[in-house]
């Protein structure tokens, strides 16, 4: 997660300038593609919701063409099945700021003892930021997936079933 | 910074975290 669109250099959680709070998403397009990763932000997303200001405006950063593209073609369809003026704008991505630390990885954050395995594999913590055992284990600990795709998925994880487990179960 | 999948001075990265291709696509979303 992160900050974009704004001009403000190194913009931070206190100091925000005009820029908006962002994620970003690494994908391997051979396993999925970016109109597929766009469908996920519109099904998990308000996109005719009133504007709340710079900080939480709507919005899609486009990173090519192609990108933009999908993402004006997606919107159209959206717009017309809605019938609604969809407010989430369509702007092309300049520079990308990783909030701090602490907003990295919310939900799994909070499991110590998991962070603390990671800590050890990744001394440097973008290297956390950057793992997608750390991504997807996030998306447990926030309530997304299932325990049975933990389970089918653990061995990529190289960790304790118990320490998975606390995961899932939202337990500490 | 490690590169993802590498082996760090402190042991092995999850293998979920190992081989990851190369040619990874970006995609920029709003959060609010």
């Amino acid at each position: 997660v992160g900050y974009t669109g704004g001009v403000k250099r190194s913009p931070s959680y206190r100091d925000l300038g005009d820029h908006t709070e962002a994620l970003q998403v690494d994908f391997d397009p051979g396993q999925l593609s970016y109109e597929e990763v766009v469908g996920l932000f519109w099904q998990s997303h308000n996109p005719v919701a009133a504007p709340r200001g710079r900080q939480y405006m709507s919005a899609i950063w486009y990173g090519s063409e192609s990108q933009r593209d999908v993402v004006d073609a997606t919107r159209h369809e959206l717009q017309e099945r809605l019938e609604q003026d969809v407010t989430t704008r369509v702007l092309p991505l300049e520079t990308f700021y990783r909030a701090e630390d602490y907003h990295q990885k919310y939900c799994l954050q909070r499991h110590h003892r998991l962070m603390s395995r990671f800590e050890v594999m990744y001394p440097d913590f973008r290297g956390i930021v950057d793992s997608t055992a750390a991504a997807r284990l996030n998306g447990f600990a926030g309530g997304q997936g299932t325990a049975s795709l933990l389970d089918q998925e653990k061995a990529g994880y190289g960790f304790a079933l118990d320490e998975l487990d606390a995961v899932i179960r939202g337990g500490l | 910074m490690l590169l993802r999948g590498s082996t760090t001075t402190s042991g092995m990265v999850p293998p979920i975290d190992r081989g990851v291709p190369e040619n990874l696509q970006t995609a920029t979303f709003a959060l609010g």
